[in-house]
């Protein structure tokens, strides 16, 4: 075999997504972005690339020694944090990769983004990359072919623990010949980070609350559905359409009117009193935040309009409520619980904006075509919300994104963050059709642009008959099933006990650890047995059921903590001190969520 | 010059070079122009130097027409802006040809 059949055997064994990809669109589709791309043997015998891009000439390697040029350029990267997300602007000949695959850590992963399919193509041609293609804990993607991984995969493997050790490397010269590719790496890179950011501050500012919520919520449960109920009466040959609160909004309103019956009608809980008192009685309302006050959802209080939420949504705003409850989302914790009564957990990829919520909701519903109605996602003016509302969030920073006319237009960074959502959730599901009709605001890519006035007139021709209420339908569990439920909070209680005690029991370990390392950095029998104990609890504590409850509190409480738990220097002595005190800090922190939670479930079982 | 004070500045040379060459090799090009104006003194110094005791009879394992050609050709990547080439140079061609001087007695 030579070498391009050698790799493509490695990239089906090891690589099969990308397989696939390079079989569906094919490498011959490599546009020439390069005008010679030559390898020549170097000094120590090893080859190394020249690249001419119009009349300048790159030399990728060393002509003396690539492999010793990689060695030193590798030099100024420092692996000692565990769990490490390292990436690379370019794969080139594979020298380079291999140099960090020789320093990484073993749970390091290395994410490659390779811009150039005539370079990618060439190298599989003249260069044996069987080893790295080989290699577990990497990532390689190509633009134009599977680059959406990267973006992807990245969102996955960066977290609390790794956010501030993450390596960002460029292979030389890359930068200087796809420059414009280099630019949508690094800002993949930043959007990333604060897609990460906000993640982890959610945890953060709203780690207690989505306990307070969750533990009032437990009442409405009897009495809720979960999404997946839902499927069956919904006939998804109709569009649905998502009313977010956006200034276009008001344009749009009375078209909107007409679509009632002739269409499943989502609004989202922020802008519901405006429609309302518009006069449509929507089909669905929908809720996220945990924090929501109160006065953005209505001021009625018999509302009877089925909502869908989730058991960390805001307790008031569930409160409030008087219709059914159908929940789209729940937390580990509450996961189990479906589990252990042999339902399917209620799960949903959220996106953090409830107007995304509603678009996945829809999508896990079935629906083919979604129409998104307000949903501007940039200013129209000062104006941020439907009804002349001017919205200032201090946090909040403004940037410019492309308008649906092609222009430049100014937007909010957290928008931002929901288009990109949006535009991941079109490129996942092709098949699905979504409609935006707005008449002016920010661009999501991939879906179409279209007046309402149109898509009613094309798409809403019929009456949806038997529009089934699902105020009348079944709730989840049955009283029988509901005993269980009651069961499942108890033991749950009891578990609360037993944490708090192993949590008292592993910082008394840690204290002594901590005692010991000082006197003697070396490992003695009695801080090995201490360390196997200490692993021994962590795994009892996380394997508790409750655990997955207090989880966001300690996140909350030891952020820090847990965000520099990986991180180490070159003084083991030191780092073993430090990884104990804060884990006395974590524990201590499982002790403080074990206390705030106890009254609310204690509370919440005499109601359910 | 004795041959221990000669030694010494050919130690420095190797190290000058050491902490240029490992600034281009990270690509660290700026920095790297910084470091390689002090380095160049040093190599013009250690290299006269070098001839200078050569041309004292004293017994030291260097070729004249070596060195220059391994200096124009330095002069040359320079130009070019080739760092990376540079680098090499001075590192395989340049260091390896002190690192001889230093093996003599």
């Amino acid at each position: 075999m030579n070498y391009f059949e050698n790799n493509m055997e490695y990239i089906k064994q090891y690589r099969s997504n990308l397989y696939q990809k390079l079989q569906e669109i094919g490498l011959s589709v490599a546009n020439n972005k390069l005008d010679r791309i030559q390898s020549t043997v170097a000094g120590d015998g090893d080859l190394f690339l020249t690249i001419q891009k119009g009349q300048k000439q790159y030399r990728m390697n060393s002509s003396y020694s690539p492999k010793h040029e990689a060695e030193k350029w590798i030099e100024q990267y420092v692996f000692n944090n565990m769990n490490t997300v390292i990436t690379l602007f370019g794969l080139g000949t594979g020298t380079f990769v291999r140099e960090i695959i020789k320093n990484k850590g073993k749970n390091d992963i290395l994410f490659i983004y390779e811009p150039c399919l005539q370079l990618f193509d060439y190298v599989l041609n003249n260069y044996d990359l069987t080893d790295i293609l080989q290699e577990a804990k990497l990532v390689l993607t190509i633009e134009g072919i599977n680059e959406f991984e990267f973006h992807n995969l990245l969102q996955d493997a960066v977290n609390i623990t790794n956010i501030t050790s993450q390596l960002r490397c460029t292979h030389p010269y890359y930068d200087e010949i796809f420059p414009e590719s280099c630019i949508k790496y690094w800002n993949e890179l930043k959007d990333n980070l604060f897609h990460v950011r906000t993640n982890i501050n959610t945890e953060i500012v709203f780690g207690e609350r989505f306990i307070t919520n969750s533990m009032f919520n437990i009442r409405f449960i009897r009495e809720s559905n979960c999404l997946s109920d839902l499927k069956e009466e919904i006939q998804t040959d109709f569009p649905a359409i998502i009313v977010a609160a956006g200034p276009s909004l008001k344009r749009n309103i009375e078209e909107l009117k007409k679509a009632k019956g002739r269409a499943y009608i989502f609004v989202v809980d922020r802008i519901l009193d405006y429609v309302l008192e518009e006069g449509l009685e929507p089909d669905y309302i929908i809720t996220i935040d945990p924090i929501k006050p109160i006065e953005y959802f209505t001021k009625r209080t018999d509302l009877k309009i089925p909502l869908l939420c989730e058991l960390v949504a805001n307790w008031e705003v569930l409160d409030r409520h008087k219709g059914k409850k159908i929940i789209y989302s729940c937390g580990p914790f509450f996961a189990k619980m479906y589990e252990k009564l042999d339902k399917k957990p209620p799960l949903l990829n959220t996106g953090a904006s409830v107007a995304t919520t509603a678009f996945s909701a829809c999508i896990q519903l079935g629906f083919k075509r979604i129409v998104l109605v307000g949903q501007d996602l940039a200013y129209d003016g000062e104006i941020t919300h439907a009804g002349g509302v001017a919205e200032k969030i201090a946090w909040a920073r403004d940037i410019m994104v492309e308008g649906i006319d092609g222009n430049q237009i100014r937007s909010r960074h957290d928008w931002y963050e929901f288009l990109t959502w949006f535009k991941d959730m079109i490129t996942v599901y092709p098949d699905i059709q979504v409609i935006d009709v707005k008449d002016k605001g920010a661009k999501i890519q991939g879906s179409i642009v279209m007046p309402l006035k149109t898509v009613l007139d094309t798409y809403c021709t019929k009456e949806i008959g038997n529009l089934e209420l699902p105020e009348h339908k079944p709730s989840t569990f049955n009283e029988t099933e509901m005993l269980k439920v009651k069961k499942y909070f108890e033991d749950s209680l009891d578990e609360i006990y037993s944490l708090k005690k192993k949590a008292k029991e592993a910082i008394e370990i840690c204290n002594s650890q901590i005692k010991g390392y000082k006197i003697n950095h070396e490992e003695t029998a009695t801080s090995i047995k201490s360390f196997k104990k200490l692993s021994k609890i962590n795994k009892y504590i996380g394997d508790q059921s409750i655990y997955e409850l207090l989880e966001s509190y300690i996140t909350g409480a030891t952020a820090q903590q847990i965000s520099e738990l990986y991180q180490f220097t070159d003084n083991e002595k030191t780092d073993k001190i430090v990884t104990y005190e804060k884990s006395i800090k974590i524990f201590q922190a499982i002790i403080d969520a074990s206390e705030f939670v106890k009254p609310l479930l204690e509370e919440a079982l005499k109601i359910i | 010059m004795q041959m221990i004070n000669l030694k010494k500045i050919i130690l420095e040379a190797i190290q000058a070079i050491d902490n240029t060459t490992i600034l281009f090799y990270q690509q660290k090009n700026q920095e790297g122009y910084q470091s390689l104006d002090q380095t160049l003194n040093v190599l013009i110094q250690t290299t006269s130097q070098i001839i200078n005791y050569k041309s004292e009879d004293n017994q030291i394992q260097i070729d004249e027409q070596e060195l220059n050609t391994v200096l124009g050709n330095a002069m040359t990547a320079m130009e070019q802006g080739d760092m990376i080439l540079l680098s090499d140079i001075l590192i395989f061609d340049l260091k390896s040809m002190f690192n001889q001087c230093l093996q003599s007695q």
